[in-house]
């Protein structure tokens, strides 16, 4: 997204490329809510903090979290007067100071990790607020995963607890995300002192910011919250888990990035501003969890489609649903769901399914006649595995008795075997566990046993056991 | 469910290291019928046969018009005209909104045995799904003499008799 309207303030701070989430950082700098920035080395996280202070004219301290001692936070301690224990102020100590940046927050200590948590929390140190401080900010590398190849060895992943507290998780742009003048530019950077109009200019967006978000947050505030219940729902569903904190954390984000946007460019789209301010607010990627693009894009759309709609649609409740079995119930009891809608539900539904699982969801589709209001693409595909499971499939495969295929085979034998074929119900669910061996989805004889009891498990949810 | 390779032996005698082979079969959990009387074995649900007569296949909606005894009301609207016809009988069936196509067996009961029945199920069908609010496909329908719909166990027993 580039900012169309005046220029970055950040350029004019000699900072390169930083357009895109100008918003964001604006945001965070209006709202005073903890910020991290994550970004390989040499990406301007640290000089974009100490630049960011100084144009504000803060009074900050800056500690590299790797090298810190407790010590050199609060200075040494010294029983007081009246037996409190006060603390020997040095010029480096957190005391006095309106920002505190964290450089290498991941690389930091465990139990100084602990130490810093009251202070990007609540502004406290050993249970005494840190009067005057007003911004906490952090840096990291991207940490190293398992899923990660790109991170860096030393920088772990932040604590959950720890990761939650940054309303803003910023990961900075690539040197190949710039242009050519941009990149030019910071190759024959050098040091300049901040101009004053460069300053003013910044000092000026926030406090237009800061100005504009009462009427932004009271224009969207009802629709923004409503985005943001079903955009996390939606996540959900796609195996991003975000905690009750960050829900509140990305309504105030999505509202104070609309405010910013609007004081940078005051053409630019609340939905597009809505999405900034979720890319750089989930928690996820100071964990080195990957958070997949087209799932985040995925959700945002339908959450931001489904913002409008009124309270008492059943499709709100529906998309709410984090079970998609309860997602598939509430959808064909809800009759009155657009074709379209309702296809979209269940193909999602039965997406998410799994093996034995996903055959219940489409009995249920049958049975309840629901399997008419699809379209007839989705219909097409639930038939050819309902066919399956209502008319017994019959195979014969020729396999060594040494094979994986073979134990599971087995396995599968040994299931239904317990099944009495004198009931009708176990006969489909005997044809669903044969069907999906032959479709080879049983990879394993733990993989029958999954499915024997999903099926039933679901059966019952969707009240046919 | 399954039994021992015939040819495992030679295999045997030719390769000592080869590991055994077996054949897996299934046929469903029983021989049983499983759900309604008019059912076939082992099939959950009540198959319905829909048979269109030899000599409709690849003809006119003009003429099939005709042979149902339709007047034709304007000979360029033929097709919406028999449109109208199938999807007014497809409402009039006591079939689920939508059914799954299975194999046809000659065993399987013809319920309905009119010709525009027989349309409207064809009409509406592809291999796997008969659903009653798709737009009538004559072309389709035309291709194919019979089809079987299954109708599951909790809307069995809205289905007429079947005729003697």
């Amino acid at each position: 997204m580039m900012i169309h309207g005046g220029p970055c303030p950040f350029k004019r701070l000699g900072l390169q490329g930083l357009q895109g989430i100008a918003p964001v950082l604006v945001a965070a700098l209006a709202t005073e809510e903890p910020l991290l920035l994550i970004g390989p080395h040499g990406t301007a996280k640290s000089l974009l903090l100490t630049q960011v202070a100084t144009a504000l004219g803060l009074e900050f301290r800056h500690y590299n979290a790797s090298l810190l001692n407790f010590d050199d936070l609060v200075g040494f301690p010294m029983p007081g007067k009246d037996g409190r224990l006060d603390y020997v102020k040095t010029p480096a100590a957190i005391w006095g100071a309106g920002a505190v940046i964290f450089d290498e927050i991941s690389r930091c200590r465990p139990d100084i990790q602990n130490k810093l948590f009251p202070i990007i929390h609540e502004r406290k140190v050993q249970g005494l607020a840190l009067a005057g401080l007003r911004y906490r900010w952090a840096a990291m590398n991207p940490p190293s995963t398992d899923d990660n190849d790109n991170g860096y060895l030393g920088s772990e992943p932040l604590d959950t607890a720890l990761a939650d507290r940054f309303a803003f998780v910023v990961e900075m742009p690539a040197w190949t995300a710039l242009n050519e003048d941009e990149q030019l530019a910071i190759i024959q950077a050098n040091d300049c002192p901040i101009t004053t109009e460069a300053a003013h200019y910044l000092a000026e967006l926030v406090a237009r910011t800061r100005t504009t978000l009462p009427s932004i947050s009271q224009s969207l505030a009802s629709g923004v919250a409503s985005y943001v219940r079903t955009l996390v729902a939606l996540l959900a569903q796609a195996g991003i888990a975000l905690s009750p904190r960050r829900a509140g954390m990305l309504y105030r984000s999505v509202l104070a990035v609309n405010a910013a946007a609007l004081a940078l460019n005051p053409g630019m789209d609340a939905a597009e501003a809505a999405l900034l301010a979720v890319k750089n607010a989930l928690p996820q990627r100071a964990q080195g969890i990957a958070v997949p693009e087209v799932k985040l894009l995925a959700a945002h759309r339908e959450a931001w489609r489904f913002a409008n709609i009124a309270p008492g649609d059943p499709l709100k409740a529906i998309l709410c649903a984090a079970d998609p079995v309860e997602r598939l119930r509430l959808a064909v009891a809800a009759s009155e769901l657009p074709k379209a809608a309702f296809s979209q539900v269940v193909a999602d539904a039965l997406a998410q399914l799994q093996t034995g699982s996903r055959e219940a969801a489409i009995v249920h589709l049958f049975e309840t006649g629901a399997v008419g209001r699809l379209n007839a693409a989705v219909a097409g595909q639930a038939a050819e595995l309902y066919r399956d499971m209502a008319t017994p499939p019959q195979f014969s495969e020729t396999m060594h008795a040494s094979n994986n295929r073979f134990k599971t085979w087995g396995k599968v034998k040994d299931l239904l075997s317990q099944l009495d074929p004198a009931q009708p119900r176990a006969n489909l669910r005997a044809n669903a566990l044969a069907a999906a061996f032959l479709r080879k989805e049983l990879a394993s004889p733990n993989d029958a046993d999954l499915a024997f009891a999903a099926f039933a498990s679901t059966d019952a949810q969707l009240g046919f056991a | 469910m399954s039994s021992s390779d015939p040819g495992e032996r030679s295999d045997l005698l030719h390769n000592m290291s080869a590991p055994p082979k077996s054949v897996v079969k299934y046929s469903g959990l029983s021989n049983l019928a499983t759900s309604s009387s008019q059912g076939s074995a082992g099939v959950f649900g009540t198959p319905v046969r829909f048979v269109l007569p030899a000599d409709m296949l690849g003809k006119t909606p003009a003429y099939i018009l005709r042979y149902l005894g339709v007047s034709l009301l304007h000979a360029k609207e033929a097709a919406q005209q028999l449109d109208l016809l199938i999807n007014a009988r497809a409402d009039e069936l006591t079939l689920p909104e939508g059914c799954a196509v299975i194999p046809t067996a000659s065993s399987h009961p013809v319920i309905w045995p009119d010709t525009l029945s027989a349309l409207a199920i064809l009409a509406k069908c592809s291999d796997s799904i008969w659903l009653r609010c798709k737009q009538p496909a004559l072309n389709a329908a035309l291709k194919r003499r019979q089809v079987t719909l299954l109708v599951p166990p909790l809307f069995a027993n809205h289905l007429p008799k079947v005729p003697s």
